[in-house]
């Protein structure tokens, strides 16, 4: 991994990684208080959270990923197979929130398909709209920049100028945006942990507060702060970590 | 026509379609009870699009009312950063940018499950959740304005602070915030319909595409997801469209290019 990638996860993650443990502290603190396993009640609430995390995480990052290349494509060539691909996931952004998904995806469930594809392209779907509906004006707007056309001037290839200036440039915006995606994400999967009864931080919040109990709700709301924050981390500091890469053969040349 | 201004009139038209589409969906979720044959309470023998469309009366009023409450909300943070002074403006737009990163839409479910529920502090959970995304969009705009050469020259030609407040500031302000503020409204109608998916939302007695939703999600009975869930996407849909095009009309200014003074 990059020293930049390690230097910036190293600047964030404790921030991150802090609610983390106050909610596990405080879980453990509560059980302790009320007589029960205070280490039970700390691997029960990181267990969950790591079923949260593998239920969003992929979703997450490969739909912002696609849906970035697709709105980028939607920029650069829009009438092509991929150039409508992204279009069609940026007029369904507003059609489509997270935990809509989840519920089709639910109801699909019940029906009897596979639960996790469906669950990770309910998750999915919204990053890969929020990521073209960024991507593509931020492709457009590349096209026509000065820094296109002197590359373009000192002799780059086509292919090139496209991978070493535009793309970099259509991504930026994506991670900028990432949180966003991360918030969409997270609300989509405490519906999906919910109405298919799976063992996440979002079922454990939403169960505790069905049931009025504030000492269940609040480490899982903290801790699911923390996921939140831990997500957008990781998000951007992949992003950041690719964009280099893309960039980093022009200056070669 | 050149691709700038097709592309402005391709966004102008989505947002009258989605101005036409909201005023339909109004109206038709009005009338449906008329349409009912009495079979609405009995949830199992009703028509799922009639009963649909008769719970988009509850899900687009508490819509309004809390985005209205959320966009006021968002509008009094803006101002009141902006009014007093750069250090406060910097710590309380420091505090909704950290807040706005935040899951805010748990918030709704969470208090009303933890609270007792209740429409009052339902509505005011919804509206605390799209209030700082709104006081954002609107101090940026307000930042925007408040650099403008008018109000500049205004100031130069000795005009009073309160002169420049009535003639110039208010006028001119009163746009970019209203599109600002609409943008609580989509937000609303998000957060208020997953409280009621994850039913914490409006109570039963108040129909909700969202508690709609998940009750059919729970029971696998796609004939009621399916007239819920197209009706909350359409609304979705219309209002980001209306929010839309606000946001792009404030940006153009008064006279449909660059922003100038409205009394210049």
């Amino acid at each position: 991994m990059p020293r930049t990638v390690a230097s910036r996860l190293i600047d964030t993650l404790p921030a991150t990684l802090l609610p983390i443990a106050a909610g596990t502290a405080l879980a453990s603190a509560l059980a302790w208080a009320t007589g029960l396993d205070a280490l039970g009640a700390a691997r029960a609430l990181l267990a969950a959270l790591g079923l949260s995390f593998l239920l969003i995480a992929p979703a997450l990052f490969l739909g912002a990923a696609l849906g970035a290349l697709a709105g980028a494509w939607a920029g650069l060539a829009p009438q092509t197979g991929s150039g409508l691909a992204g279009r069609a996931l940026i007029a369904a952004g507003p059609l489509l929130p997270g935990f809509l998904l989840a519920a089709c995806a639910a109801l699909a469930v019940r029906a009897g398909a596979a639960a996790a594809p469906l669950a990770w392209a309910a998750l999915a779907l919204p990053a890969a709209c929020q990521a073209a509906r960024l991507a593509r004006p931020a492709m457009t707007e590349a096209l026509t920049s000065d820094a296109l056309r002197m590359a373009e001037g000192f002799g780059l290839d086509d292919r090139a100028v496209l991978r070493h200036h535009a793309l970099p440039a259509a991504l930026a915006p994506v991670l900028g945006g990432f949180a966003n995606a991360t918030l969409a994400a997270l609300a989509g999967a405490v519906a999906l942990e919910s109405l298919l009864d799976l063992p996440g931080l979002g079922a454990r919040l939403i169960d505790a507060a069905r049931a009025g109990s504030t000492s269940g709700a609040l480490p899982a709301l903290i801790a699911l702060g923390g996921l939140t924050g831990l997500l957008t981390a990781l998000g951007t500091a992949l992003g950041a970590w690719l964009q280099p890469l893309a960039g980093s053969g022009g200056r070669g040349r | 026509m050149n691709p700038r201004s097709d592309h402005h009139t391709r966004r102008h038209g989505r947002g009258a379609a989605g101005l036409a589409l909201l005023a339909a969906l109004a109206l038709a979720c009005t009338v449906a009870p008329l349409l009912s044959d009495g079979a609405a309470p009995l949830r199992a023998d009703s028509d799922p699009v009639l009963t649909a469309l008769t719970d988009g009366r509850g899900s687009l009023s508490f819509a309004l009312l809390s985005g209205l409450l959320g966009a006021g909300l968002g509008l009094g943070w803006a101002v009141l950063a902006t009014a007093l002074g750069e250090r406060t403006e910097r710590r309380l737009m420091a505090a909704a940018a950290r807040l706005a990163g935040l899951p805010l839409a748990l918030l709704a479910p969470l208090g009303a499950g933890l609270m007792g529920g209740g429409l009052p502090l339902l509505a005011l959970l919804v509206a605390v959740s799209a209030a700082p995304l709104v006081a954002g969009l609107a101090h940026g705009e307000l930042r925007d304005l408040l650099r403008r050469e008018f109000l500049i020259a205004a100031r130069a030609a000795g005009l009073s602070q309160g002169a420049i407040l009535r003639h110039h500031l208010i006028p001119n302000a009163v746009r970019p915030l209203l599109a600002a503020g609409a943008v609580a409204l989509p937000r609303a109608l998000a957060v208020e319909s997953f409280a009621s998916l994850l039913g914490l939302g409006l109570p039963s007695p108040v129909g909700s595409w969202g508690a709609t939703i998940g009750l059919a999600a729970r029971l696998g009975d796609g004939l009621a997801l399916i007239p819920a869930a197209l009706l909350l996407s359409l609304s979705l849909w219309a209002l980001h469209a209306v929010a839309d095009e606000a946001l792009s009309l404030a940006a153009e200014g008064p006279h449909g290019g660059a922003a100038t003074d409205a009394r210049a």
